[in-house]
């Protein structure tokens, strides 16, 4: 669909091992266009002051950039005026502060935070953290044998003591796509915030949080063709003002004497220290890229290339595909059988191939699908068909080298 | 480098049909060693008598054809070997997979060496020298330091 996009990624003119680079880990990350590429390198060579602080005309000139980003984001998600925009580090940070700057402060003893099975470790462990300080108790929505959340046990898990819902927007494993809309609306039945951990579904999936009505939105720049170093948490602005500060410094205060200390209102309290400016500002390019190939084309595209894949991998029966969600984006695992997915992934990466092998930050699942470990496809928009067939070559490799035995 | 070298006859061998893959029924030390990176867990029992000679040695496990197959090895390498040997045996695996020293050794026989050496082409993905050295870290950390458990994300 996408004709001749490799050309927009630098990455792809250099050889793995010798190989054509078959890049399949874009849940992992992804790789950057050089318009994202080349945003970096031009705010530090031409543009570059810090934000927020300077009244001159460059540090001007880079706050309004910094600042255009925000603004975009917000249309990009479908925010409207409803959410607000933080800055973090990556969607791990933006979970952590949903945790520690917001549930922290009305969660007791004996409170429950709702999750499931599917989470990756950086929408459970922040919660772990705070069930150790608070004495709450953490609650798994399951999946079925498709490996699909069962939404219709949600209600029975709900109790009064029942105070946030947190819940990814798509398995990093299984590719299951979370039915976010049911979900929020049971949770709005009964007043509960809903947090989204949304690192697979920002650049992958359908995206209006205003329609969706959550109350919190995580995700990645580097998932989304972006630089590393940003992440982004989109809060609704009632809850705004109910988070605490996050870590302390300079640009989150309004005012600070020998005796206090005024925090800042809205974002900035949460954007202490000079941010990754340039990676922020460079962001904004990685949002251009995606609106210009239409999300549209490229659910379709990413989803498709899942079907094509799994229908040819099917045809070999030593391949194990850990689930079979009935709605699923372009991520799958899978298991070659009597291979070690890291056996698989090193002799795939001797092809030039990338994928993941382990467990992909996802023990709980793992642990409910009974399995140790599994080798991860996952698709971006430089994938095409030439990609899978060299994947369904790299598997046979292995089976080859393992066969002598 | 090839793949090839890296998944040798032997390391199949061994990564496919494990030796001495049980847990002992009569052992006084044991650990279990972990690498919470990939998953990999093994679980090392080990009959030590008055002698301070390893009578018999066994494994558990999970892991790549890599890890298994150089716990299957190590159990055959160690067996009826002195604790004192063991450490220097060890080490010398270790270097080997290090790929910055030539190791050699006067203990091991031929056939042993060859069997250690099938591994040395390990130090060329340095992304799997810890599912090779793992069960002897596991062994070496049982003996020295009377640990039973490790964390070979946490070893240099």
């Amino acid at each position: 669909m996408f004709k001749d996009i490799k050309e927009q990624f630098p990455i792809f003119k250099n050889k793995t091992n010798g190989k054509e680079l078959v890049y399949l880990d874009s849940a992992n990350s992804s790789q950057k266009p050089q318009t994202v590429i080349d945003a970096v390198s031009n705010f530090y060579s031409n543009e570059f002051a810090n934000v927020g602080r300077g009244i001159y005309s460059l540090a001007v000139n880079a706050s309004e950039k910094y600042e255009l980003t925000r603004s975009n984001l917000k249309s990009f998600i479908g925010a409207s005026d409803d959410y607000e925009i933080v800055f973090t580090k990556n969607a791990t940070e933006s979970l952590n502060l949903v945790a520690s700057c917001f549930a922290e402060k009305f969660i007791e003893e004996g409170d429950e935070i709702i999750l499931t099975e599917v989470e990756h470790h950086a929408n459970y462990v922040p919660w772990h953290y705070l069930r150790k300080r608070k004495g709450a108790i953490i609650k798994f929505l399951p999946i079925d044998e498709n490996g699909d959340l069962k939404v219709d046990e949600l209600e029975k898990l709900i109790s009064k003591k029942t105070k946030i819902i947190s819940v990814t927007h798509m398995s990093n494993v299984t590719g299951s796509i979370t039915p976010l809309k049911e979900i929020i609306s049971i949770a709005k039945k009964y007043n509960i915030p809903v947090s989204v951990d949304g690192t697979q579904g920002a650049a992958h999936l359908e995206l209006d949080i205003k329609e969706l009505d959550c109350d919190f939105y995580s995700f990645s720049g580097h998932k989304m063709y972006g630089p590393t170093g940003v992440g982004l948490l989109a809060i609704k602005y009632k809850w705004l003002d109910e988070f605490g500060p996050f870590i302390g410094g300079g640009g989150m205060i309004d005012y600070v004497s020998k005796k206090d200390i005024a925090y800042a209102r809205g974002v900035w309290k949460m954007e202490a220290g000079t941010m990754p400016t340039a990676e922020v500002i460079a962001l904004n390019e990685s949002i251009n890229f995606i609106n210009k190939l239409g999300k549209q084309n490229i659910i379709k595209h990413e989803v498709n290339l899942t079907r094509i894949a799994l229908e040819k991998l099917s045809k070999n029966t030593a391949v194990k595909i850990v689930a079979s969600p009935k709605n699923q984006g372009g991520v799958f695992s899978f298991n070659i059988d009597k291979i070690h997915s890291h056996d698989v992934s090193t002799i795939l990466d001797q092809e030039g191939i990338a994928v993941r092998g382990g467990h992909h930050c996802c023990q709980i699942l793992h642990e409910v699908l009974n399995i140790n470990s599994s080798v991860r496809v996952s698709f971006g928009v430089y994938n095409n068909e030439n990609d899978i067939e060299a994947l369904c070559e790299g598997i046979e490799k292995c089976q080859n080298i393992f066969k002598k035995k | 480098m090839s793949v090839k070298d890296l998944y040798q006859e032997l390391i199949l061998d061994h990564g496919n049909n494990p030796r001495n893959r049980n847990e002992l029924d009569s052992f006084n030390k044991n650990i279990k060693g972990f690498n919470p990176l990939c998953g990999d867990k093994v679980h090392i029992f080990m009959r030590i008598n008055e002698e301070k000679i390893i009578e018999d040695l066994s494994f558990t496990g999970e892991g790549c054809a890599i890890c298994i197959a150089a716990s299957s090895v190590m159990t055959e390498v160690l067996k009826k070997k002195s604790v004192k040997n063991t450490l220097i045996i060890a080490d010398f695996f270790n270097k080997l997979l290090s790929s910055s020293n030539q190791s050699d050794t006067t203990i091991l026989n031929e056939e042993e060496k060859i069997k250690l050496n099938s591994f040395s082409s390990v130090a060329k993905f340095p992304m799997r020298i810890k599912c090779a050295t793992l069960p002897w870290i596991a062994v070496e950390s049982a003996i020295a330091n009377n640990a039973t458990t490790i964390n070979i994300d946490k070893i240099k």
